[in-house]
């Protein structure tokens, strides 16, 4: 009689746990950052992309032309941009400053240019 | 943008090795995939070359991209190096010569040492020195300012090299 009252504690508290996890999640998804990039021989637009801190991002990368990279080193965070195809990655900055991110797929003369900043905020 | 057709057209293979005074030569091509990568195929076929050498072979290994992340945010790095360095470090006497970075850089990942050379043109900035890779501004003022090149001299039997940096012109 013991064992199946704790076996239903446990199971109650699991149940409420899944719920505040449920209700957590779907409070983070509102007030996640989407931010779509497109890439384009040899430019990001935009450039430069500002977010906060703490807060999930989930980037749209979509190439205008050509395969293209998408390489953000300093949240380990990269991808082959293609065109027709909307990339999505998500992370969550957890540093403010600048960070710089590049084209890693060798695009053409002006490829050693291609880049752009995320700048995280508090 | 041809992965490296037009070169083979006149120079042959993109990579290779030779033999030379005691020394075992492998060229590895890690710059013209557009992906900056060494690929499967070329560190299947590095994994046999070193099968077939003796332990303690002096090994030289020119690339044209540092093999370690030396400054991922410039992309001075290729993708795949990790996977060439764990190769290469089961081998004693191991020495990466690179260039792509257009100045003098010294690295060591275990006991392999990675060696830059200045360039004799188009000098770039250090890592992480300005806020964006670019050519260094040419100064009338200093024309050979960071450009150069490096005599390397040999000592096989305690698989030794040494280093000298030499400008363009002695002033």
């Amino acid at each position: 009689m013991k064992t199946l009252a704790t076996c239903a504690t446990l199971v109650t508290a699991l149940a409420v746990l899944l719920m505040v996890g449920r209700s957590m999640a779907s409070g983070m998804r509102a007030y996640e950052q989407v931010v779509r990039v497109s890439a384009s021989t040899f430019q990001f637009e935009p450039s430069e992309v500002k977010v906060k801190k703490g807060v999930p991002v989930t980037l749209e990368l979509v190439s205008e032309d050509r395969r293209h990279g998408f390489k953000l080193p300093d949240f380990h965070v990269r991808l082959d941009v293609k065109p027709g195809v909307v990339e999505k990655v998500r992370f969550v900055p957890d540093k403010v400053g600048k960070f710089t991110f590049i084209c890693d797929v060798f695009c053409g003369d002006g490829h050693e240019e291609m880049s752009g900043t995320l700048i995280v905020i508090e | 943008m041809d992965r490296g057709e037009a070169y083979q057209e006149f120079f042959g293979d993109l990579h290779y090795t030779f033999d030379h005074n005691g020394v075992h030569f492998i060229t590895l091509d890690n710059v013209s995939d557009p992906t900056a990568s060494v690929g499967d195929k070329q560190l299947q076929w590095l994994q046999a070359d070193l099968k077939q050498l003796k332990k303690d072979a002096r090994i030289v290994v020119l690339t044209h991209r540092p093999l370690f992340d030396l400054a991922p945010d410039w992309d001075w790095a290729t993708r795949d190096g990790a996977a060439v360095i764990d190769t290469l470090l089961q081998h004693p006497n191991v020495t990466v010569l690179y260039g792509h970075i257009h100045q003098e850089h010294h690295h060591m990942t275990g006991h392999i040492a990675h060696h830059a050379a200045k360039s004799v043109m188009w000098a770039l900035p250090a890592p992480g020195s300005v806020p964006k890779k670019a050519q260094i501004p040419w100064d009338a003022a200093e024309p050979y300012k960071g450009l150069g090149f490096r005599n390397v001299q040999a000592d096989v039997a305690k698989a030794r090299y040494e280093i000298e940096e030499l400008p363009i012109v002695k002033g």
